[in-house]
């Protein structure tokens, strides 16, 4: 078994550099998680304090129960992929993958048998006798996972491991290694900055920002869900448009949200007006919504749906982006511009005036002063 | 038409760096090929007031400093070079020369390698440690010389290979040091962190990792201090007087209060180029690929 546990665990450098805040963080047995942030979030700085390579300055840090804080990097049983692949370049693709077995002096024919069995894994069987340095990107990074999985260690900590191959390559590496890891059922931990990436292939994703954990839970929880302003705009592509607005709740449970100027002011009841935090009595909040969660009312491809759950605001088209899989509308939302997603189908032109309208379930209001989410977590 | 004018500005280019080269080349070379000359000519003709170029080669200098027996036999001024010649031994000169440039070479090896390897690591002894290890060659060598012979003098140093030895050091350790931490650095700090990783140890790290893709660095700072320590002369001729004497310093017993005997002098020379020559030669193309791995990545 080998969970990963965070308890308090800091990491500062030098004196007063904070990387790492207060983490507490549980990888299940078998898990792929995913440490999602923009650079300098404290990730890589946390995948190296499991793999032993940073000192962690306070906290526990547990594998399978184990305290490790102290324990040589060699003898945690962790085995990591590199960014840059960190092969020895004056070595094979074979001795490259042997290394850590020759390390603990295996035998042989044993070590050939394995390098042979995880070479078929990754597809390398050709590239064995070539030197490291003759390498490409993608056959660097497959021998650097060969080398890392030909442990059978407990843990697999991977540090942005596809972020320098071409695009076509990553996409498809990606799926590879998910199936690679749910095969070996592996504990994993996945560093990067590429939330496409997080979302494709993790169990769980943390988010985390200026060394704190902003939100640890699935994709779905992290995309439905969001629990502050931070993540909601770092997960999702085009990001989350967010429109400053004041809310009032009146007697009768109805929820009033409304901008300074005119144009934008939407009353919600019942079902809408639930998923708030009732503990929020009201004041100033952000609207979130997703480019991908407006529908345009009397849009030529718009099919009519109860408006009962719909909120309804006009906007005026100030630029129109046609594509082939999606096209995208710069709406003018009172004083606010937003992003607003379209089939490819649809037309407009700048100057048109359109009816944005957003289900009861895709919004977001986040506290504008603490930016957290104040609508109620679902249970799932 | 444009193609053929490239064609012609290469052409021309070429002619002005062949030019350059030429004169470089003449500049630089004359001196060497003045002392093979010289060591082949006549000693009557060496010091003649219009240089001689045309004459009957002879190996008469050749003879008198690799054959002992014939020590005694002077051809062109009889007694008088008998004091300088008898206390040239060639081959002592030639074993201290050897002795002292090859255990340098290696010593300094050895003990800047881990020193290197600190420095470019681990923030050994602040940031600024580095550059001040540097900084111990760039003084002239003059400013130690009065110390070291001093402090060579009290502890019994003088006159022996190790005090040469020790004193070489002093210059080829900070250089040595000081370009391998530079080609250490270059190695990705990653590749060491993986094989910790799979349990090796800092030393092994050192040894089995970060050494071998030095390789090339090393053997160009080698042969580098070989070279220095071949070619020095100050020191040599200050510390050593008998004993430790190398063949750089022992060519200067020639300039005798009788007179200076050039033939012997270039014929010496000339022997004492044939390693520094055989060594750059095996070494040419660690040097080559040494020494520009570090400028450009």
């Amino acid at each position: 078994m080998a969970e990963i546990a965070f308890r308090g665990v800091w990491k500062v450098y030098g004196k007063s550099v904070e990387a790492v805040k207060d983490m507490n963080l549980q990888v299940k047995d078998g898990e792929f998680v995913s440490l999602l942030g923009p650079s300098g979030c404290g990730k890589s700085s946390t995948l190296r304090m499991i793999a032993g390579l940073e000192e962690i300055t306070r906290g526990d840090l547990e594998i399978g129960g184990r305290r490790i804080n102290e324990v040589e990097p060699g003898d945690r049983d962790v085995a990591m992929v590199f960014e840059n692949y960190a092969l020895f370049p004056h070595m094979s693709s074979f001795d490259n993958i042997a290394f850590p077995l020759t390390l603990r002096g295996e035998d042989r024919g044993e070590i050939r048998r394995k390098v042979e069995e995880i070479s078929k894994l990754l597809d390398l069987d050709g590239l064995l006798k070539t030197l490291a340095v003759n390498l490409g990107g993608g056959e660097k990074q497959r021998v650097g996972i060969a080398r890392a999985l030909i442990r059978k260690s407990s843990v697999l900590l991977m540090d942005e491991p596809i972020s320098h191959l071409d695009a076509d390559l990553r996409a498809r590496t990606r799926g590879e290694l998910a199936r690679l890891q749910r095969l070996l059922g592996i504990t994993t931990v996945y560093v990067t900055h590429d939330q496409l990436e997080a979302l494709a292939m993790s169990d769980r994703i943390a988010v985390m920002n200026l060394g704190v954990v902003q939100q640890y839970g699935t994709p779905d929880q992290l995309y439905n869900q969001p629990a502050n302003m931070f993540v909601a705009r770092f997960i999702g592509e085009p990001p989350m448009n967010f429109i400053p607005c004041t809310l009032e709740r009146n007697g009768s449970g109805r929820v009033r949200i409304f901008t300074g100027g005119r144009g934008f002011d939407v009353e919600l009841g019942g079902e809408q007006a639930a998923r708030i935090d009732p503990g929020f009595r009201g004041g100033e909040v952000f609207f979130g919504i997703r480019p991908i969660d407006f529908e345009i009312a009397g849009g030529a491809n718009m099919q009519a749906r109860p408006s009962s759950s719909k909120s309804a605001v006009k906007a005026g088209v100030l630029n129109y982006e046609a594509g082939c899989e999606h096209s995208f509308l710069e709406a003018k939302l009172c004083e606010y511009t937003v992003l607003v997603e379209c089939a490819p189908t649809a037309r407009f032109s700048e100057g048109d005036t359109v009816t944005l309208e957003v289900a009861a379930n895709r919004f977001h209001l986040f506290d504008r002063r603490s930016e957290a989410s104040i609508m109620k977590v679902e249970a799932r | 038409m444009s193609e053929r004018k490239i064609e012609d500005i290469r052409h021309k280019r070429k002619w002005h760096i062949w030019l350059v080269l030429i004169v470089a080349l003449a500049v630089t070379l004359f001196p060497v090929f003045w002392t093979l000359v010289t060591s082949f000519k006549p000693s009557t003709e060496i010091t003649n007031p219009t240089p001689i170029w045309i004459f009957k080669p002879t190996l008469d200098h050749y003879k008198s400093i690799l054959i002992k027996e014939k020590e005694t036999q002077d051809f062109s001024t009889g007694s008088q070079s008998i004091v300088g010649i008898q206390t040239f031994d060639f081959y002592k000169y030639l074993v201290n020369s050897l002795v002292i440039a090859i255990s340098t070479t290696v010593l300094a090896m050895v003990i800047a390698y881990p020193a290197a390897y600190s420095l470019a690591r681990y923030r050994t002894l602040g940031d600024n440690y580095s550059f001040w290890v540097l900084s111990i060659r760039m003084l002239p060598p003059i400013i130690f010389l009065i110390p070291i012979s001093i402090l060579f003098a009290i502890y019994g140093l003088s006159d022996s290979r190790l005090g040469i030895i020790i004193a070489y050091l002093t210059f080829n350790i900070p250089f040595a040091c000081w370009i391998i931490k530079s080609f250490i650095e270059d190695i990705p700090a990653d590749l060491e962190k993986a094989a910790y990783m799979d349990g090796y140890s800092r030393f092994q790290v050192m040894t089995r990792i970060v050494f071998p893709l030095t390789r090339s660095a090393v053997a160009a700072v080698m042969i580098i201090c070989f070279i220095f320590s071949w070619n020095e002369f100050l020191f040599a001729m200050v510390i050593s007087f008998i004993r430790s004497t190398p063949l750089t310093a022992g060519v200067g017993l020639f300039v005798t209060g009788y007179g200076i005997r050039w033939g012997r002098i270039a014929a010496a020379a000339v022997i004492a180029i044939i390693p520094t020559v055989v060594v750059g030669l095996i070494g040419q193309r660690y040097l080559v690929r040494g020494l520009t791995m570090g400028a450009v990545k």
